[in-house]
């Protein structure tokens, strides 16, 4: 069964206006102005180096912690509410905003300890049993069934896509609005991707999705919206439906017709 | 078929005759290096053997003159004293310095001159950190001769070797664990303490064992700071200690009890093998996750 996908809800959740980052003196973003909507798939496309992943990590602060890198100027509104306005809170963004990772990581503990890593800092297990809260949570990425029996064990008996849907498992209980995924496809095999996505479809009735991806079939398969970025720069953005069938630019057309990218 | 010569099969050239002799002499010094320190064992073990008794391990020395009868429980539990104690400065200095200078620190000049120092610390001899503690804990803020000089003197020896061992191991837990925890909205402190301690503590462990092995083997920096030749032991700061390696020192510079000398000797021996392998074993388990 293919989940459907669940009509455009048009209010503006994420907004980025004027972003510029940078590696040191390399700037990798230049000048980026998009919007994200509430519950909906987004996928940023585009070549390797063209600086997605940088910008999605921008999004919710994490790309403060690569030695180096930095948001130069712009600004990220979640509901209206500057995220590197200086009187916001880097740890209380990450929790609203959690982010998976091209490469499964789980930390060096239980499978249900993992889950609860954030959870316990962000103090959200109060009256409920610690076993109970990860349940929920491994039950929400179809893990729990694969694991209920072992949840003690280390989380490193996991396969790969079993670690990736743990990851997911270990940021949904953080209680984020939205999730971002960089490339979480790009290091496990066809059939875990296959799961991912039926995941992100899912989820996206409870959560706002960002994916990067190199994989156009997979930005047509699961995103409404698709924002293309080519050199640090968007080259377009618009419904998934337009960029594929209608590209307003050359430069789009080459990428989604596979002349380049 | 006619049969070929005997050398179609066989390499008889320079490059064959030197690997041949470079493994010989490999398997020998190897053998050696295994002998030397199984035959010190071995022979402490054969000399020492005989005056081990339950009564030599809980008693105090005795005779005259003093340490040609009775046993070493006072210097045992002495050395055990000035280390524990020792550790409570080292620990907290030594692994709070790797923490900052792993996780906090971002200045890499700083980094790099911190490190600097404390490997030449660990490299100063054991005599110059007893003359320190002497000149300036027994003599200077007045301690005198007691197990607290001698305990913080140790702590001074040990507290290189913690810092640089567990910076070293917290420097190996790869980044992208800390960035992954960090993703999470967590504080610093609770990612160290959750993910890069959780990892590195059983070596961190280990390298604290192997420290205060070293410590509790040397004579010289509790020689003029915390030794004495004879108490009857127990537990107080201000007074002044035995120690096994300044009790096996007085034993044979006053030539009194070579015997007694050899199972102090012995004893001392015992315990730091004992804390290596222990610090083996804990090392192992940092390996439990499967990292």
């Amino acid at each position: 069964m293919t989940p459907q996908r669940i009509s455009t809800n048009s209010t503006v959740l994420l907004e980025v206006a004027g972003l510029v980052a940078a590696y040191g003196s390399h700037i990798v973003l230049k000048d980026i102005h998009c919007h994200f909507l509430e519950n909906t798939i987004t996928a940023i496309v585009g070549p390797s180096g063209c600086g997605k992943s940088t910008f999605v990590k921008t999004l919710n602060r994490t790309l403060e912690l690569i030695p180096g890198a930095e948001v130069l100027s712009g600004e990220v509104y979640l509901r209206g509410v500057g995220i590197y306005s200086g009187k916001t809170d880097a740890m209380a963004i990450r929790k609203r905003i959690g982010i998976i990772h091209q490469s499964p990581l789980p930390f060096p503990m239980s499978i249900v300890e993992n889950v609860l890593f954030g959870a316990r800092f962000h103090r959200h297990l109060d009256g409920m049993s610690p076993r109970e809260y990860a349940e929920v949570y491994l039950e929400k990425v179809g893990l729990l069934d694969e694991v209920k029996d072992r949840l003690d064990d280390s989380a490193y008996k996991l396969s790969g896509g079993e670690q990736q849907r743990l990851c997911l498992a270990r940021t949904l209980a953080n209680q984020p609005e939205i999730i971002l995924m960089d490339e979480p496809c790009s290091a496990i095999d066809p059939a875990a991707t296959r799961r991912i996505e039926e995941l992100c479809l899912e989820l996206q009735e409870e959560y706002t999705i960002v994916i990067v991806t190199h994989n156009m079939a997979q930005a047509r398969r699961i995103s409404e919206h698709t924002i293309l970025m080519f050199g640090g720069h968007i080259i377009e953005a618009g419904t998934t439906e337009q960029i594929f069938s209608r590209p307003k630019t050359e430069l789009a057309r080459d990428f989604v017709d596979g002349v380049i990218g | 078929m006619k049969a070929e010569p005997l050398h179609y099969l066989t390499n008889k050239h320079g490059e064959v005759r030197i690997d041949r002799f470079v493994t010989v002499a490999a398997w020998s010094f190897g053998a050696l290096g295994l002998c030397l320190p199984l035959s010190i064992v071995g022979f402490l073990f054969a000399r020492g053997v005989e005056v081990i008794s339950w009564e030599f391990l809980t008693t105090a020395p005795g005779g005259l003159p003093l340490g040609v009868a009775g046993g070493i429980m006072p210097a045992i539990q002495g050395s055990l004293e000035l280390v524990g104690l020792g550790l409570l400065f080292a620990l907290p200095l030594g692994i709070g310095g790797a923490i900052y200078l792993s996780e906090y620190c971002t200045s890499q000049a700083l980094l790099k001159v911190t490190r600097f120092v404390t490997e030449c610390l660990a490299g100063i001899p054991a005599i110059v950190y007893g003359l320190f503690g002497y000149s300036f804990l027994v003599v200077a803020i007045n301690l005198k001769a007691s197990l607290l000089a001698g305990s913080i003197t140790l702590g001074f020896v040990m507290f290189p070797l913690v810092l640089i061992g567990s910076h070293e191991s917290m420097r190996s837990v790869n980044w992208v664990y800390r960035e992954s925890a960090l993703a999470l909205g967590v504080s610093r402190s609770y990612m160290v303490r959750r993910v890069v301690l959780k990892q590195t503590w059983p070596s961190i462990m280990a390298i604290t064992l192997l420290a205060a092995g070293h410590a509790v083997g040397s004579a010289s920096p509790v020689l003029y700071t915390a030794s004495i030749i004879y108490s009857r032991g127990g537990l107080d700061l201000n007074a002044p200690v035995m120690t096994l390696p300044t009790h096996l020192y007085y034993l044979v510079s006053e030539a009194i009890s070579f015997e007694h000398a050899y199972g102090t000797a012995l004893v001392l021996t015992m315990g730091l093998l004992l804390l290596n392998f222990t610090g083996r074993y804990l090392r192992r388990l940092s390996g439990k996750y499967g990292v």
